[in-house]
C-alpha cells in the first residue's frame, strides 16, 4: 500500500556496494519484487519461500559473469 | 482509485438505487445527505461488503430487506461498483511502461433465505470483476479476490470506509493496548512496515539455507576433486586399455591371417592326400589281411583235419587194402610152415644139429636156411594177421557213403578256403595299392601343417579371447569413465550451485540490509512525519495552536503506535479527557495523516463524520477532511451535520444528493408503496416533495 516503499528501497540501496555493473538497480528491483510477493502471500498463500529463493538465485546469476571474469 | 458509480439491488432497503460519485479532480467530494435511518450507514456497509465480502459482516447482519424476504422465500441482493485506478502497464506500442487509467466494474451478489432466527442465512457470495478493454467489459477469470485485495487490503477497510462512530475506537477505546493495536494494525498495513519485516525475515530464512549450503561447500569441493581424480584415473586406464586393445586387434588380425594361411596350406595339402589317413587305411587293410590269413590257416587246418580223418583214410585205403590182402594171402600162403615142421626146425636150431647129424652152428648155410624158413613163417604169420585185420577193416567200410560226405565237406572247406584266398588276394592287392600310395605320400607334411594349423588356431583363439577380454575391459572402463564423468558433473553442478550460494549469501545480506533500511526509514521518517501531520491536523481541526498555552499543545504518534495528546498540563487520555468533537478530530487527523503519508490513493468513504461536533471545530474537521487528502471523498451527512457547513460543501462538492427512506415517519410526503430508499436530485440545502422531512423530527 505504501506508495513510498520503492523510493525508500532505492534510498536504502545506495548504501550497498555495487558488486557489479547495475547491481544496485537489480537489487532494488529484486527487493521490490520480494515485497510484492510478500504482499500477495498476505492476501493468498503462495510458495513465497520458493519465490524469494528464485529471486535471489536469479540475481546471483546476473552476478555470475563478473565473478567468472575475476 | 476512483469510485464512479454504485448500484444497489435489494441490499436492505436499497432496492434499486444508483448513485454517481464525483470524479472531478478539483471537486472530488460527493455528499450524500440523509437523515438518521435513511440508509447512509447501509450504503457504507454495502460499499464495504462489495469490496471485502461477507466476512466483514456480523452473523446477525441481514442483507435482504425483511419485507422482501417475507414476500418471497429468498432474496438475491447485489452491489455493483464502477471504479477506475491508475496502473503501470506495458504499452503495446514500443513496450514502454506507463501509467494508464483502467476502468473496472465489480459486482458482488448473495442470496439470503427467509429465516426467523437471529442469524442470517446467506449463501456464498458471488463475485465478478470486469475490466474495460476497448469499450467492452471483459471478466477477470481467475484470482479476482487476490486482485481485489491488492487494490484494497482488508486490513485498511476501517481507514477508507469510516463509520464515524466506530472509527472513534482508534482513540476512544478504554484499553490503551486495544487502541495501540488498532492504530498499529492500520499504520503497519498502510505503511507496509509489517510487510517489509516479513520480507526481510523471508530473505533471512533464505540466507540461513544458503549459509547451510555454503557450509557443505568444502565437503562438496573435496568430493568434486576426488570425483575428478577418479574420472582422470579411469580415463588414463581407458587410454592404456584402448592402446592395448588396438594391439590386440592387430594381433588378432595377424593370428587370424596366420590361421587362414595355415588352414589354406593344410587344406591344399590334404587335397593332395592325407598320409595319416592312408596309413590308417593301410593299417586297416593289413588288419583285414591278417584276419584273412588267420581264416585261411583255419580253413587249411579244416582241410588237413579232413585229410586226416579215418573216413578219408578208409576210403582212400579200401582199394590198396584189397590189393594188400590179396598179396598178403599170397605171402602167407607161400611162407607158412606147418607147426610141427616149425617146431622141429626150431628144435634143430636149439640142438645145433641137422637132420643129418651135421652141426648147424652159427653162420652155417644150413642154419641160415633153417632160420630163413622160420622167419618166413613168422612173416607169413604176421602177414596173415595183418591180412585178417585189413579184411576186417575193409569189411566194415561203406566206402561209397563215406566218400560222398567227405567230398561235400571237403568241397565246402575248399570253397571257403577259396573265398578266403580271394579276399586275401583282394587285401593283398589293396595293400599293395595303398602301400604304393603311401610311398607316394612319404614326402607329404600334412601332419606338420595340421599341427601348424592347430597351433595357429590356438593362437587365434587365444588372441580372440584376449581381444574379447580387452574389449570388455575397455567397455567397463568406458562405463566407469562415463559414470565418473556423470558423478563429477553432478558434483560440479552442486559445487557451482554452492558457489552460487556464496553469491546468494552476499545478495541476501544486501537484500536484508536494504529491506530493513527501507523499513527503518518508514518507521522513522514516515512515522515521524505521520506523527507531525497528525499533530498539525488535530490542532487545525480543533482550532488550537501549538503556541496556545492554555489548550492542547500537540498530538503524537509514538514509535510504539500510541496516539498521545499533550496539553499544557501534561498528557491527556484521549478516551476520557477529550470531548466528542476532539475525539473525532483526532481520529480523522490520524486517518488523513496516515493516508497522506502512505500516499495511497483510494476513495475515503465517511459516514456521519461530524456527529457530536459543532461550531468552528465541525467546520474545521470538514475543511480538513476536504483539503487534507488528495483522494476522492464520499461523505454521508445528516442535515444537522451539514448545517453551518453548506458553503464549504458547495465549494468543494462535485456531486451532492439526498437520500430518502420512504418508510420513515420523518418523511413529510410519505409514499404509500413499500418502504424503500430513494435518491433525490435536490441539493443539500434544498428539499423537495420526496425528501422533505417533518421539521419536528429532530435531525
Amino acid at each position: 500500500m505504501n506508495k513510498h516503499v520503492d523510493s525508500y528501497l532505492k534510498e536504502a540501496v545506495e548504501n550497498v556496494e555495487e558488486r557489479f555493473d547495475g547491481y544496485r538497480m537489480f537489487l532494488r528491483q529484486t527487493a521490490s519484487r520480494i515485497v510484492e510477493a510478500e504482499r500477495k502471500h498476505a492476501i493468498k498463500r503462495i510458495d513465497i519461500k520458493k519465490q524469494v529463493n528464485d529471486e535471489i538465485a536469479e540475481l546471483a546469476k546476473k552476478a555470475k559473469p563478473k565473478s567468472e571474469k575475476r | 482509485m476512483i469510485f464512479k458509480k454504485v448500484v444497489f439491488k435489494n441490499y436492505r432497503l436499497l432496492h434499486d438505487v444508483t448513485i454517481d460519485f464525483s470524479v472531478s479532480d478539483t471537486k472530488p467530494l460527493t455528499v450524500i445527505r440523509g437523515a438518521n435511518g435513511f440508509g447512509k450507514t447501509t450504503m457504507l456497509d454495502a460499499l464495504r461488503w462489495v469490496f471485502f465480502g461477507s466476512t466483514i459482516l456480523s452473523p446477525e447482519y441481514k442483507i435482504a430487506d425483511k419485507n422482501l424476504v417475507s414476500a418471497q422465500k429468498s432474496v438475491q441482493a447485489s452491489v455493483e461498483v464502477c471504479f477506475s485506478r491508475y496502473e503501470t502497464r506495458i504499452s503495446p506500442k514500443g513496450g514502454k511502461r506507463k501509467q494508464v487509467e483502467i476502468d473496472y466494474r465489480i459486482k458482488r451478489t448473495v442470496t439470503e433465505q427467509r429465516t426467523e432466527t437471529k442469524k442470517a442465512s446467506r449463501g456464498k457470495d458471488g463475485l465478478a470483476l470486469y475490466e474495460k478493454v476497448k469499450g467492452r467489459w471483459v471478466p477477470k477469470e481467475k484470482g479476482v479476490e487476490i486482485l481485489l485485495r491488492s487494490f484494497l487490503p482488508s486490513n485498511v477497510s476501517e481507514v477508507f470506509f469510516i463509520n464515524g462512530d466506530k472509527a472513534l475506537t482508534f482513540v476512544d477505546a478504554e484499553n490503551s493496548d486495544e487502541r495501540r493495536q488498532m492504530v498499529k494494525k492500520a499504520a503497519t498495513e498502510m505503511l507496509d512496515t509489517a510487510l517489509l519485516r516479513n520480507a526481510a525475515d523471508r530473505v533471512k530464512s533464505a540466507l540461513i539455507s544458503a549459509n547451510k549450503a555454503e557450509q557443505n561447500l568444502d565437503v562438496a569441493t573435496q568430493k568434486y576433486s576426488e570425483a575428478v581424480k577418479r574420472k582422470a584415473e579411469a580415463g588414463d586406464l581407458l587410454q592404456i586399455e584402448e592402446g592395448l586393445l588396438s594391439e590386440k586387434k592387430i594381433e588378432t588380425n595377424k593370428s587370424n591371417k596366420a590361421y587362414v594361411a595355415a588352414d589354406s596350406a593344410f587344406i591344399a595339402e590334404v587335397a593332395k592326400g592325407d598320409k595319416v589317413k592312408v596309413a590308417e587305411r593301410l593299417e586297416s587293410i593289413r588288419r583285414g589281411k591278417k584276419q584273412a590269413v588267420t581264416e585261411e590257416e583255419n580253413a587249411l587246418k579244416g582241410i588237413v583235419g579232413l585229410l586226416h580223418s579215418n573216413d578219408l583214410v578208409a576210403s582212400l585205403l579200401a582199394k590198396p587194402l584189397k590189393e594188400a590182402g590179396t598179396h598178403l594171402k599170397e605171402v602167407s600162403t607161400t611162407g607158412l610152415t606147418s607147426p610141427r615142421a616149425l617146431a622141429t626146425l626150431k628144435g634143430l636150431l636149439e640142438e645145433d644139429k641137422c637132420f643129418c647129424g651135421s652141426s648147424i652152428a652159427k653162420g652155417t648155410g644150413c642154419r641160415k636156411h633153417i632160420e630163413s624158413r622160420i622167419k618166413d613163417h613168422d612173416d607169413a604169420d604176421e602177414a596173415e594177421d595183418l591180412f585178417d585185420g585189413l579184411r576186417h577193416v575193409s569189411n566194415r567200410l561203406n566206402l561209397k557213403e563215406l566218400l560222398t560226405g567227405w567230398k561235400a565237406e571237403k568241397n565246402s572247406l575248399e570253397k571257403n578256403h577259396q573265398e578266403i584266398l580271394g579276399r586275401l588276394d583282394g587285401w593283398g592287392g589293396e595293400e599293395a595299392e595303398v602301400e604304393a600310395e603311401l610311398e607316394l605320400l612319404k614326402e607329404s607334411n600334412v601332419e606338420e601343417l595340421r599341427r601348424a594349423r592347430s597351433e595357429a588356431l590356438k593362437e587365434k583363439d587365444l588372441s580372440i579371447a584376449a581381444l574379447a577380454k580387452s574389449v570388455a575391459s575397455v567397455k567397463d572402463l568406458e562405463k566407469q569413465v562415463k559414470e565418473r564423468s556423470l558423478e563429477s558433473d553432478v558434483l560440479k553442478k552442486a559445487l557451482s550451485k554452492n558457489n552460487a550460494y556464496r553469491t546468494q549469501i552476499d545478495i541476501s545480506n544486501d537484500l536484508i540490509s536494504v529491506i530493513e533500511a527501507a523499513r527503518e526509514i518508514v518507521l522513522t521518517t514516515q512515522v515521524e512525519k505521520l506523527s507531525q501531520n497528525l499533530s498539525k491536523e488535530f490542532l487545525k481541526m480543533t482550532g488550537q495552536s501549538s503556541q496556545d498555552e492554555t489548550a492542547i499543545k500537540s498530538a503524537e504518534l509514538t514509535p510504539e503506535f500510541d496516539i498521545q495528546v499533550h496539553s499544557q498540563d501534561g498528557m491527556l487520555n484521549p478516551a476520557n479527557e477529550l470531548s466528542g468533537a476532539q475525539k473525532r478530530a483526532l481520529t480523522f487527523s490520524f486517518i488523513l495523516s496516515l493516508v497522506g503519508v502512505s500516499g495511497v490513493n483510494a476513495p475515503i468513504v465517511v459516514d456521519t463524520p461530524l456527529g457530536m461536533s459543532e461550531g468552528p471545530v465541525k467546520r474545521e474537521i470538514l475543511r480538513r477532511l476536504i483539503n487534507g487528502t488528495s483522494s476522492q471523498l464520499i461523505m454521508f451527512l445528516t442535515r444537522s451535520e451539514i448545517m453551518d457547513c453548506e458553503d464549504l460543501i458547495k465549494e468543494s462538492a462535485g456531486l451532492q444528493m439526498t437520500i430518502t427512506n420512504t418508510g420513515s415517519d420523518a418523511v413529510i410526503n410519505r409514499p404509500k408503496e413499500k418502504p424503500t430508499i430513494l435518491v433525490c436530485e435536490c441539493g443539500i440545502s434544498t428539499e423537495c416533495k420526496v425528501c422533505a422531512i417533518k421539521s419536528d423530527f429532530g435531525d
